[in-house]
């Protein structure tokens, strides 16, 4: 909602003499009586309303004439309102219909979700036609899908069950039939069909469906089924320059349009020398532009306001935990990335309790498998495979709560890809690009690395990655020609990772090795035993760095007095943990024109001192009072723990049944009571069982 | 820093850094419009927010004025009310009549956080209670009547899972 008002009016002020009054801002000035909320203007009171979830929607449509009237006429207030933790049930069917009519993702996604899966839909209602209910409100929900990455096929891939009911297979046939009959299809699901067809081992002719439903997708403008038919074509065309040229040609509309896979795609040709019709320039220039608008993860204020109950070493535990399943389950690095990324940002938008920490992890990985693999976890053995800590009907629900409360956006790019171009740009040997991913898997774990964007945590890992296996210069130009990234933009992040995935001892080696699921998993001899190459010494990181910390201290021409200083850790120390954890994570500065800028504005801390000091790596001014500051978020989050838990002083070290061996956690202070989430895959109890 | 002044609608004038002023886009907009270097001694008029209230806003500005800008994507639609952090959970500790007029003002002057922070706090105090609570909370006025009160009710009521 725009609440600009003012803006219009301001713009037009040419002169200071200028005065300017607004109507319903004259009570303000006049002040003849107090204020009273209904007095504000709609748009505020609209403003107030959107941040309501639905039942407390309702209770104030309740409230009186005025806002029955205001509220009722709002669709985007019905269409935006947040549904996070409900789910449909006989009492409030009619509402979820009411919301859904109104255009709400959330409603649809859960209610199609509810029918396939018979969850929470009274049987008399449902028994009439659950598929073409089903197949209904997933279209509708594709239909106001923002992010043009359709997710149905997701909620209806096989594998089905055999005995002829399974709703996902006959979801799939009345959409076939719809199609031989020729009913309009949203490309959503015309692109669904097809993605679901080649899980089928049908025989030859059904595979033409696919192709032909892509087209039909695509003739409906939907890229990323534009991008299926482009490289579908790409296996039968000859590989001559002219044809080369056309494919470069077509993938770049392709990516234009805003599909993820077909941009790291064309990008992919670029590095491989593939310019198309482009100049070198123009394309290092594209690729540079692409590395520097990549996304940040979630930074760890974001994530534990309001999750006060959470810490660091809890989040640590959960994924160290989902590696660990993805290990077992044979999955790749990307579904973990991808599954990390859909915890995050769903805990930065949800508010649940502790105890569903773990039900929210693994319900990410099992979305992130099905988009990512062939082989994926059912929803039973999601249940299992927390040792049945939730039931198959929590995974289910989890599982529209999450795609419904991301919307449907679950594709991102990762770490991974960023890694692979730079790997692509200048090859390496396959050992440093494990060593690479490892670390970037290694960063994962680690909350804070949610500061910076992922291509830069990418071109650390693999800066390090061949600091740590000898490979040649550790960043040549090339490499600051296709990324825009040079040494400097790096060796805060590089700084950090070597600090906090080899350096700190806390919550690697204070652990135990239950805890070292990613080493585990890079110790294999297919992963070329990547955890095994030992970490360099920071000293050669500080040789890499110098050079540039030496530019970069003389460019300092504007530093801090000592008083200037000494007030602003004075502030510093009067905001509240959350507040200066914020302060510490500022984002770092990597368009190149701002690099310049900011190594003026901005007192550099050498790095000696970043070692020093943990969290101060992104920072500038106020830096010395950055460890404190996370010594208080440690502190009060413990404190929180305590009260939280009811185990008060309790033992420090805690036994676990792990399957048939009994694992024994310690905690980093003598606080082993985050342990919500236990260490192997069959293990894990949920908090309040254990207490 | 330079500084300029602001002038509140009852005639206070307030000498305050560029940059903590700047978080107001309206003031933004209005410096760039006239142009800094012109920097006559003359206030910027605010002809809609008193001196006690300007004086708040100047207030959480100062503190927040580090703070990096906010995410634009959509995704990061700040449903959550209850991420609001320490200093503006107590700096919006104050009466209703108080935290109303912030909001207007956050609204005239256009400061996004102010606003959203403002309205979240209210939105806080609505959450988690009954229409009628939500009336006394507020000093609403119930003007249905008996019969339509019935209906509304029927037609809006949450119904939890059993």
């Amino acid at each position: 909602m725009k609440m600009r008002i003012q803006k219009s009016t301001s713009r037009k002020v040419t002169t200071q003499k200028c005065s300017f009054t607004h109507p319903v801002l004259r009570s303000m000035t006049a002040h003849l009586s107090v204020l009273k909320l209904e007095d504000l203007p709609n748009e505020m009171l609209l403003h107030i309303l959107s941040f309501l979830h639905l039942p407390d929607l309702l209770s104030t449509v309740q409230l009186n004439t005025k806002f029955k009237q205001l509220i009722e006429s709002t669709k985007s207030l019905w269409c935006n309102v947040s549904l996070a933790g409900k789910w449909p049930s006989p009492e409030n069917m009619d509402m979820f219909e009411r919301v859904a009519e109104a255009g709400n993702v959330e409603a649809k996604i859960k209610l199609a979700q509810a029918y396939l899966y018979k969850e929470g839909v009274s049987e008399e209602k449902s028994s009439q036609n659950y598929e073409m209910l089903v197949g209904r409100y997933f279209s509708e929900a594709e239909n106001s899908n923002s992010t043009s990455v359709p997710f149905t096929w997701l909620f209806i891939r096989p594998p089905w069950s055999t005995n002829g009911t399974c709703r996902k297979a006959k979801t799939f046939l009345r959409w076939k039939k719809q199609n031989r009959h020729k009913e309009t299809l949203n490309s959503s699901v015309l692109f669904s069909m097809a993605k679901i067809q080649t899980f089928l081992e049908d025989e030859e002719e059904e595979q033409s469906n696919i192709l032909q439903w892509y087209q039909q997708a695509a003739d409906q403008g939907l890229a990323v089924a534009k991008y299926h038919l482009w490289k579908h074509s790409q296996a039968s065309q000859p590989k001559d320059a002219a044809h080369l040229l056309e494919s470069i040609r077509q993938l770049r509309e392709i990516a234009a349009q805003g599909c993820l896979e077909s941009q790291v795609r064309l990008y992919s040709e670029y590095t491989k020398g593939n310019f198309g019709d482009l100049s070198r320039s123009t394309v290092t220039s594209n690729m540079q532009r692409f590395f520097q608008s990549s996304r940040k993860g979630v930074s760890y204020p974001a994530l534990f306001n309001g999750h006060h109950s959470f810490t660091n070493s809890m989040r640590y535990i959960l994924l160290d935990w989902l590696v660990e399943v993805a290990t077992l389950k044979e999955f790749s690095s990307q579904t973990i990335h991808l599954a990390v990324s859909c915890v995050d940002r769903y805990l930065s938008v949800c508010s649940i309790t502790r105890c569903q920490l773990q039900l929210v992890g693994i319900t990410c990985m099992l979305i992130c498998a099905r988009l990512e693999e062939d082989n994926i976890i059912t929803i039973r053995e999601a249940a299992w495979l927390t040792d049945g800590t939730y039931k198959y009907e929590e995974v289910v629900r989890m599982m529209g709560d999450v795609v419904a409360t991301l919307r449907g956006n679950l594709k991102q790019l990762t770490a991974l890809d960023y890694l692979e171009l730079l790997v692509q740009v200048d090859p390496v040997s396959k050992k440093c690009e494990y060593v690479a991913k490892y670390i970037a898997e290694l960063s994962l774990l680690h909350s804070y690395f949610g500061t910076f964007r992922v291509s830069v945590i990418a071109a650390s890992c693999l800066l390090l990655a061949r600091v740590m296996t000898s490979e040649g210069c550790p960043w040549s130009s090339v490499m600051t020609e296709f990324s825009g990234f040079g040494l400097a933009d790096l060796s805060s992040c590089c700084l950090a990772l070597q600090k906090r995935c080899f350096e700190k001892p806390p919550v690697v080696d204070h652990r135990d090795v239950a805890l070292t699921a990613v080493k585990q998993r890079f110790a294999e001899s297919n992963r070329y035993c990547a955890s095994s190459v030992p970490a360099k010494n920071v000293e050669m990181l500080h040789t890499i760095f110098a050079c540039e910390d030496k530019v970069r201290r003389v460019r300092r021409n504007d530093p801090i007095t000592p008083s200037h200083r000494r007030k602003k850790e004075e502030s510093f120390l009067l905001m509240s943990p959350s507040r200066k954890s914020r302060r510490t994570s500022r984002p770092v500065h990597i368009h190149e024109d701002a690099v310049e800028k900011s190594r003026e504005e901005e007192v550099v801390t050498p790095t000696h001192e970043v070692l020093d000091q943990e969290g101060a790596i992104v920072e500038g001014p106020g830096s010395s009072s950055s460890r404190r500051a996370h010594d208080i978020i440690q502190a009060g989050s413990s404190h929180s723990h305590f009260e939280n838990e009811n185990v008060g002083k309790q033992k420090s070290t805690r036994t676990l049944r792990s399957g048939s061996c009994r694992v024994k956690l310690q905690d980093v202070k003598n606080r082993v009571v985050e342990v919500g989430i236990r260490s192997s895959p069959r293990s894990l109890k949920r908090k309040t069982m254990e207490s | 820093m330079p500084n300029i002044k602001l002038q509140s609608s009852d005639g206070e004038v307030f000498d305050v850094d560029v940059d903590v002023a700047k978080q107001s886009i309206t003031i933004k907009t209005m410096l760039e419009d006239l142009g800094m270097d012109e920097d006559d001694d003359e206030a910027i008029p605010l002809p809609n927010v008193n001196s006690a209230i300007l004086g708040k806003v100047l207030e959480w500005c100062q503190f927040h004025k580090d703070d990096p800008p906010p995410p634009e994507d959509e995704e990061n639609r700040e449903k959550r009310t209850d991420d609001l952090c320490g200093f503006d959970i107590d700096f919006l500790k104050v009466d209703q009549g108080t935290l109303f007029e912030l909001i207007l003002a956050a609204n005239y002057l256009d400061i996004k956080g102010l606003l959203d922070a403002s309205c979240k706090t209210v939105a806080n105090m609505i959450k988690g209670k009954t229409p009628e609570e939500i009336r006394k909370t507020f000093n609403i006025k119930n003007d249905f009547t008996p019969a339509e009160e019935e209906q509304v009710r029927k037609e809006n009521s949450w119904c939890e899972e059993k």
